[in-house]
């Protein structure tokens, strides 16, 4: 790996998955789903983490990751949901890095971001609620995070050959 | 192959990890106390025990009704309002969920323990 310049084409898809996570996870959040849990959503700018993840662009997806919930929270929520996404969502895209070198199969993958993101979130939930309430939720939690994690790997995989043309 | 393994092996962890927690929360939160409380034209009448089994008649000017406490759940048995809407809503059990009865105003409602704010904040 050599490409470590700011090319216009990284620019242009790093701000691109940036645009499309940001406003994906906003229009998510505006679906309410009742499974049990408060706050179940797809995670559909997980996609595109997942996606740079296993394009072993590591740095661009902490970009996008970390531009997207700080835009997106500026905008659309407040300092505590900024707090609580940078919380889940770094754990979650570091566990995705470690589960991509490690080789595991993309759905496992993105297993993993799902269920680490939704850990982490109620791990902060936690401390700054300090109530032991909370852990109730982590059991549904981590179901709804292996089935959308299922999903959006599914949709990664099904996705990605038509993406690696731009991405060779 | 071995990288196959690895998958399955976390796949079967992440399984038994959630059943477990799920039994272990089962366990944990069991013992939280949930009342029933029943609310006419704004008045509370009743603030009952969800695990015991009961039923309430109220026969007042506001019409007569009966309401049931069954095996953890309460539904509204019978009413002699129009439209009926109070049966059809069903047995709830869960935090919040409640069975209105408009035309008689009467109100029965599903009030938890100790984290009933929750859901306000984590999201």
């Amino acid at each position: 790996m050599k490409k470590k310049a700011f090319t216009t084409k990284r620019i242009a898809y790093i701000a691109l998955f940036t645009a499309f996570a940001m406003i994906l996870s906003y229009v998510e959040s505006l679906i309410p789903i009742y499974f049990g849990a408060p706050g179940i959503k797809l995670g559909l700018a997980n996609f595109f983490l997942l996606l740079l993840v296993r394009y072993k662009r590591n740095l661009d997806a902490v970009i996008v990751n970390v531009l997207r919930i700080a835009l997106g929270g500026f905008l659309f929520g407040n300092l505590y949901s900024i707090l609580f996404s940078l919380a889940g969502g770094m754990f979650s895209l570091g566990i995705m890095i470690l589960f991509e070198k490690f080789r595991f199969h993309v759905l496992c993958v993105s297993i993993a971001g799902a269920v680490s993101h939704n850990i982490a979130q109620v791990f902060v939930a936690y401390l700054v609620m300090e109530s032991f309430g909370i852990w109730y939720y982590l059991p549904v939690l981590l179901l709804a995070g292996v089935i959308t994690g299922l999903a959006i790997g599914v949709l990664n995989k099904s996705l990605k050959p038509h993406l690696d043309l731009f991405f060779r | 192959m071995k990288k196959n393994r690895r998958d399955i092996l976390f796949i079967v962890i992440l399984i038994v990890l959630i059943v477990s927690l799920f039994l272990v929360r089962k366990c944990i939160y069991n013992s939280e106390e949930q009342n029933v409380e029943i609310t006419q034209d704004g008045v509370i009448l009743y603030v009952l025990s969800i695990n015991e089994n009961q039923t309430i008649t109220l026969d007042n000017e506001f019409g007569y009704n009966v309401i049931q406490i069954k095996d953890g759940k309460v539904y509204m048995e019978t009413s002699d309002c129009n439209g009926q809407d109070c049966i059809r809503q069903g047995r709830i059990d869960r935090e919040g969920a409640s069975v209105i009865c408009l035309p008689h105003k009467l109100m029965i409602s599903v009030r938890g323990g100790n984290n009933a704010h929750i859901d306000s904040m984590a999201k």
